[in-house]
């Protein structure tokens, strides 16, 4: 099967992982289903950080679940590298899926509450058990070091440490393995605003230093924004826009995207911020009986009736930059020649 | 970040700890103590009992006095005799009743539970059947196919336990299988076997541990239930629910003759349920305090 051609052209280095054409329907009964995932391809190259933002329900979650094997695909293939993980035997999924790793968002329910941090820290070394007992607790404990937590942490509980101290024992978990990618699901959401930066300040140390691939699933565009080099907007289960994370700021080419910047906080009084926010109406609509045409158009100030009959493909709009909008070009006044404006 | 100067827990050993525990809450060395005393009693009955269990003698249903300190029962047998020599059969059919249960019902629960799917909709409507005949009478089914005999009633009293404790992991199951750090297990590459033993029944575990210290409770009461059907221990041997049933047939001219045995399976039961408890609490690391 050949990759979808919608794809950026190869790029410089080989994409770690590889999502093709993938859909993830979850049963509800009576024949009908959620679909979660709806048709997505994307690629995500080694070393960079892949930005997914959306509001909750979009389904970023889903896919970020099943980048790691956690949720197997409906439709569509999951590549990591060259393997397609899901067509593998139990046992080598096994093996092959320690490269790929996750940090969920609640990291009080990511550690086994009756396991101390340094049994968790060290479970994934237990699994294979290839080092002495000594060996993978000195592993273990360099990473806990490595992350910001002394060594007094080892034998505490769970329940003892804050929800940022077991978010870096989660972090350290996970790089006792040195996987090929992390996917970051909503992993600094449930922290507070000044452990947030502080969490972000490592995870880019991380990378730095162990030239690790992020996967970023946030809800929060300005964190994606300051983190990711590559960002999907993911809206309803499906792939709006996506660009390198220094053009999505301004030159953003779907409504959508536009709507998510301008709910961003900006630290200025009132009367200084330049443009009004946009308040989306209504809530998302369900998964499960999505709009017809355009998935956006029940929300969408720019929506035509070409929006409702006509579903508008992602399509490529510069190198690396696509949009799913019909007027992709042409909706955004502010980057129009005067006369149009006129 | 918060810092804390961190005590480390003391690193004694295993034993060491059990010690601690037991001494430290009053609730569980009376409960221990209390079973203790009755392996100890079971294990010495013959040195300690003044007559044979099984001795009659027509002094029927005396009150207490310096030969007979708890009395006589109705064919004139020495009371603190037999509830003596019914310890160890009251304890040794409490513990095989919960652990015939126990190895029947868990590990299917568990595999129902985190299989789902048919497995489970096959192995529920099966505890659902189970589950709809009287407990008693199924025991006596049971007992009846097996043949009489203590042994063989607490097999099937066991049974009878099974699709109860079997309910209950399964719906722990699928509970603690849902949680993250199972999913996380997972992305290590852990096995499903060792994600059961690691993750799900330690923390699915605890409520079975409460209800196995009901049960041991609840099969007191069976095997004395089924031993006054004649299905348990065979006459004249003694045990606790035998006497409780023979004493009920005197109940208005000898009331005496329940207590002993009743408080005695009280008492025990009592034990039981304390040490569960107690066990409960010291097995949820989120109960000790915070750091």
């Amino acid at each position: 099967m050949i990759i979808d051609a919608t794809l950026p052209p190869a790029a410089a280095t080989r994409p770690v992982v590889t999502v093709d054409d993938v859909t993830v329907r979850f049963p509800l009964g009576q024949k009908r289903f959620l679909t979660a995932v709806d048709a997505v391809s994307l690629a995500v190259t080694q070393g960079e950080t892949f930005g997914l933002i959306g509001e909750s329900g979009s389904g970023k979650s889903t896919l970020g679940r099943s980048i790691v094997c956690l949720e197997k695909p409906t439709t569509g293939r999951v590549l990591h590298g060259e393997i397609d993980p899901y067509g593998l035997k139990s046992k080598a999924l096994r093996l092959h899926r320690r490269q790929y790793q996750i940090i969920f968002q609640d990291p009080s329910a990511a550690l086994d509450p009756r396991m101390t941090i340094l049994k968790s820290v060290r479970e994934p070394l237990d699994v294979l058990a290839e080092k002495p007992r000594r060996e993978r607790d000195a592993i273990a404990m360099e990473m806990l070091e490595r992350v910001g937590l002394d060594g007094g942490f080892a034998d505490r509980y769970p329940h003892q440490l804050s929800g940022g101290q077991k978010q870096r024992a989660c972090i350290a978990r996970v790089l006792t393995l040195q996987p090929s990618l992390i996917v970051c699901d909503e992993a600094i959401a449930a922290l507070d605003v000044s452990i947030q930066a502080d969490i972000l300040n490592l995870l880019a140390d991380l990378q730095t230093e162990f030239g690790l691939t992020y996967f970023f699933i946030s809800h929060d565009i300005g964190v994606v924004e300051h983190i990711a080099d590559t960002v999907a907007v993911m809206y309803l289960g499906q792939i709006v826009e996506i660009a390198p994370a220094e053009v999505l700021a301004d030159g953003y080419r779907h409504p959508y995207t536009e709507a998510l910047l301008s709910a961003e906080p900006v630290a200025l009084p009132s009367h200084m911020r330049s443009d009004r926010r946009i308040v989306l109406e209504g809530e998302l609509p369900s998964p499960v009986k999505p709009p017809s045409g355009c998935r956006f158009r029940t929300r969408c100030r720019y929506a035509t009736e070409r929006c409702a009959a006509e579903a508008p493909p992602l399509r490529e709009l510069a190198p690396g930059h696509r949009a799913a909008c019909h007027y992709a070009e042409t909706f955004r006044r502010d980057l129009q020649p005067q006369e149009v404006e006129a | 970040m918060t810092d804390f100067i961190a005590t480390p827990p003391s690193r004694q050993g295993l034993a060491g700890r059990m010690i601690g525990w037991i001494f430290s809450d009053l609730r569980v060395t009376i409960c221990l103590g209390y079973l203790a005393m009755l392996v100890i009693v079971s294990i010495f009955a013959p040195l300690l009992t003044p007559f044979s269990p099984i001795e009659q003698s027509m002094d029927i249903l005396m009150p207490p006095d310096a030969a007979h300190p708890l009395g006589t029962d109705d064919l004139g047998r020495d009371v603190f005799s037999r509830v003596v020599y019914g310890a160890p059969m009251s304890l040794y059919a409490s513990f095989l009743a919960v652990g015939v249960g126990l190895v029947l019902g868990l590990p299917v629960g568990v595999l129902a539970g985190y299989l789902g799917g048919w497995v489970d909709a096959v192995v529920s409507r099966m505890i659902d059947t189970l589950l709809s005949f009287p407990g008693i009478i199924l025991a006596v089914a049971v007992t009846g196919a097996l043949g009489i005999g203590l042994t063989n009633a607490m097999i099937s009293v066991g049974i009878v336990f099974s699709p109860n404790i079997a309910r209950l992991i399964r719906i722990q199951t699928i509970v603690v299988k849902n949680e993250l750090y199972v999913d996380a297990a997972r992305t290590f590459g852990m096995s499903v076997p060792r994600i059961i033993i690691r993750h799900i029944l330690p923390n699915a575990i605890q409520p079975i541990i409460v209800q196995v210290t009901l049960m041991l409770a609840v099969a007191l009461l069976a095997e004395a239930s089924l031993s006054f059907l004649g299905l348990g221990v065979q006459p004249p041997h003694p045990s606790w629910g035998q006497m409780l049933a023979r004493g009920y047939s005197y109940m208005e001219i000898a009331p005496e003759q329940m207590y002993v045995p009743g408080i005695a399976i009280l008492l025990t039961s009592l034990a039981f349920n304390g040490l569960g408890e107690a066990l409960r609490s010291k097995l949820d690391p989120t109960r000790r305090p915070r750091g």
